[in-house]
């Protein structure tokens, strides 16, 4: 063995020489000359890395913080983004209906998300006819029109396929798109999206395909999803809703459709939106599936400012992005298999049987089970469907954190389940129990005592030793504020945090530590304003505001929200 | 690299974007670098630089604290630059060193840097992530065991052997061994 032109003649020595220069063992005393050469050269080394430190790195926070508040600027798509397409796509058309015929909701709807979580029961498959036109796409590209068909059965299979109308503008390729998941597997082939200011050089077509997945996999729209915008709708919150002939109109924000808006970006090269711009969806008013959705870019500085920076130039009130869907009856077909010479993706998810004696909840039956392995603990799932609604559960015998499984974040609350306890993530989406022997987790398309009621039936959860969940009022520390609406709440040495849980991004989030000044804020962009008698910092991009009061910073964030709205919220913070 | 204090770790797991951020730019100079030499490509590192941090985002809150950030980070910078490399489908290469000219002057002496590139796409990606996480992310022995899932004697091993081989690309070569084979 050599190192360089040096022969090792006790390589153990020269590895000790080697670790020696890192600092984790000592330098052999004595060194040979090829020993000392072999370290001189090492060393060497290290200053041609050492050059780099002092190389300019590029600062990636900003376009960070962007995505974060607002995700437009990501070059690359994902799958997870693109499956969510159907949840705009879906719209009802051709629609099969369970025996016993359609629910008759009640359309006077101040409770339409209880009403859109339960008919999602009644569909069991359409086909569809979708228009989809988005303004305003760049400089050159005032008005794009694609058209194209979507095909689903219940639960889980769904076939899009959208092309552009007309000639593409000169110098642009078509964005025509297709997606398919199908039994575990899902692939997609279209344009990746890119900054505005780069189109459209920067576009290009990819074919991705992911086997092996979960059924209803997180990250991937399920089907029904996709013909009802369920995601807006849980947690289920009063919402109010207009009838207009045989359609129901709820007017919202991006923030709470962003899920169904995100999905649609990824699938092609999608125009991006606000999420302070206004959402309308138009739902059947006998099914509660999608017939429409217009997007209506707001008025507000944020909305100004996120403009300029993704080079937009939308004026308040334009509709930037507007969806149809006409039922018809399309002719029977099978959906694509993935391009044999597309690389394949495995999400680890082996479908096998799975003994378990559990009770499952009314019209609920198995549909698929099997074993995940895909680097966290090994989990066993079992999925579960009326046909249409489902519910997913995880078991693991190999959890062994001192907090909830399932990835509940950091706001938790504990519940009673049964005779026992549980817990659940801020908006009631997930429900975690501990036993002696096993930790589940149970989410799903419907609501959040759906959930329970399937733990309640099988297990007694324990409380997690050590483990401190919400923050009761008492236990919050002198001079932390909360507001008066629904709320959960948290102290994490020292930092108290209050979330707000609501439908889609539209939650909102209050961090508050002791501090003594505030530090400088995140983006250079914000503007100074005034809050609760103090002066205060807005960052339109992040949609986050920051003041200092009584020792304490601050700091409210709602990307649904703009200035105004957030200052009204602050304004009505309270003493617990 | 130093790992943030477990209390801006905490604020930033709250939703804090203030202490996000600052754990952001302590960290991103060395996940860049580190990722710039895995894919050699500036662009791209930027790119997956970015895609880092949105993911740490995302799962901030779930780290577990009886861990190490900076591994958790880079772990999730390194497996990013593995799926990059399984969606292109192709080994995504160190800089091939006729490029080397379009390597960005690092210093007082850009060709030897521009050697350097060269003589990593000689390793074997075993020693070429070890030596990075080592060289470039300054991490112990046992920390990068943790990114790497693999034992800390295997990582002092795969750093002493990429060290011997990058020592003899890096020596002048009137002094250099010829190849054989």
């Amino acid at each position: 063995m050599t190192a360089g032109n040096h022969s090792m003649a006790d390589p153990p020595r020269f590895e000790q020489v080697s670790a020696a220069i890192d600092g984790e063992a000592s330098m052999p005393d004595h060194l040979t000359a090829e020993e000392a050469a072999f370290r001189d050269a090492a060393l060497l080394l290290r200053g041609a890395f050492s050059l780099d430190e002092s190389t300019d790195t590029p600062d990636v926070s900003a376009d960070v913080l962007r995505h974060i508040a607002a995700p437009t600027r990501r070059r690359r798509s994902t799958w997870s983004a693109a499956a969510a397409v159907f949840v705009v796509a879906a719209v009802a058309a051709g629609l099969a209906l369970r025996p016993g015929g359609p629910v008759e909701p009640d359309t006077a709807a101040a409770d339409v998300s209880e009403q859109v979580v339960g008919a999602q029961r009644v569909v069991t498959s359409f086909d569809a006819r979708l228009v989809l036109v988005e303004r305003g796409v760049h400089p050159d590209i005032d008005e794009r029109r694609l058209t194209g068909t979507l095909r689903f059965e219940a639960p889980e299979t769904i076939w899009l396929r959208l092309d552009e109308a007309g000639t593409p503008a000169p110098g642009w390729p078509a964005n025509d798109l297709e997606l398919v998941v199908d039994d575990g597997i899902a692939w997609r082939r279209g344009l990746v999206g890119c900054p505005v200011g780069a189109q459209p050089g920067c576009l290009r077509h990819t074919t991705q395909a992911t086997t092996d997945l979960v059924p209803f996999a997180e990250g991937w729209v399920s089907p029904l999803d996709l013909v009802m915008p369920v995601g807006a709708f849980l947690p289920t919150v009063p919402t109010n809703a207009r009838t207009e002939g045989d359609r129901l109109v709820i007017e919202s924000t991006v923030a709470r459709v962003d899920q169904l808006l995100q999905g649609l970006r990824s699938a092609g090269a999608i125009r991006s939106v606000h999420p302070t711009d206004r959402a309308v969806l138009e739902l059947d008013t006998e099914t509660f599936t999608l017939r429409g959705l217009a997007v209506i870019a707001a008025d507000n500085v944020a909305r100004a400012t996120w403009n300029a920076t993704n080079g937009y130039h939308d004026a308040p009130g334009d509709v930037v992005i507007e969806l149809h869907v006409d039922e018809v009856e399309l002719p029977s077909a099978v959906a694509p298999a993935p391009p044999a010479d597309v690389h394949h993706t495995t999400a680890g998810f082996t479908d096998a049987p799975v003994d378990l004696d559990w009770d499952l909840p009314d019209g609920f039956s198995i549909h698929r089970t099997g074993q995940l392995d895909s680097g966290g603990p090994t989990t066993t799932i079992i999925a579960l469907s009326d046909g249409r609604a489902w519910i997913r559960v995880e078991l693991t015998r190999a959890w062994d954190q001192p907090r909830p499984f399932g990835d509940l974040g950091t706001l938790v609350r504990e519940i009673p389940i049964g005779d026992g306890v549980g817990y659940t993530d801020p908006g009631g989406t997930k429900v975690s129990v501990h036993t002696d022997e096993l930790d589940v987790v149970v989410s799903g398309s419907v609501a959040t005592d759906r959930l329970v009621e399937v733990l309640a039936a099988n297990l007694t959860g324990r409380p997690i030793e050590s483990w401190q969940g919400s923050a009761r009022p008492s236990q919050l520390p002198r001079g932390a504020l909360v507001p008066t609406t629904d709320h959960i709440a948290a102290v994490d040495d020292g930092t108290v945090i209050i979330g707000m849980p609501a439908p889609g991004r539209s939650g909102i989030t209050l961090v508050q530590r002791p501090a003594a000044a505030l530090p400088p804020p995140p983006l250079a962009d914000v503007v100074e304003t005034d809050v609760r008698g103090v002066a205060a910092r807005y960052a339109p991009e992040l949609g986050s505001l920051t003041w200092l009061d009584s020792g304490w910073m601050r700091v409210l964030s709602a990307p649904g929200l703009d200035l105004d709205e957030l200052r009204t919220l602050a304004d009505g913070l309270v003493a617990p | 690299m130093q790992s943030p204090d477990p209390a801006t770790i905490r604020s930033a797991a709250a939703g804090d974007l203030v202490a996000f951020t600052s754990i952001m730019r302590a960290c991103q100079p060395h996940v860049w670098r580190f990722v710039r030499y895995l894919v050699g490509d500036d662009d791209l590192a930027m790119d997956l630089t970015q895609e880092t941090f949105v993911r740490v985002h995302r799962s901030v809150a779930s780290f577990r604290h009886d861990a190490d950030f900076t591994t958790w980070l880079l772990r999730i910078a390194r497996n990013l630059v593995i799926d990059e490399q399984r969606r292109a489908s192709r080994r995504v290469p160190i800089r091939p060193i006729d490029d080397a000219a379009s390597i960005p002057d690092s210093g007082p002496d850009p060709g030897f840097h521009a050697e350097l590139h060269a003589a990593l796409a000689t390793l074997t990606v075993d020693q070429r992530d070890a030596i990075l996480l080592v060289e470039v992310a300054g991490l112990r022995y046992r920390e990068a065991a943790e990114v790497l899932d693999v034992a800390e004697g295997t990582v002092k091993s795969r750093v002493f052997t990429a060290r011997a081989s990058l020592a003899r690309w890096l020596e002048p070569d009137d002094r250099r061994e010829p190849q054989h084979g």
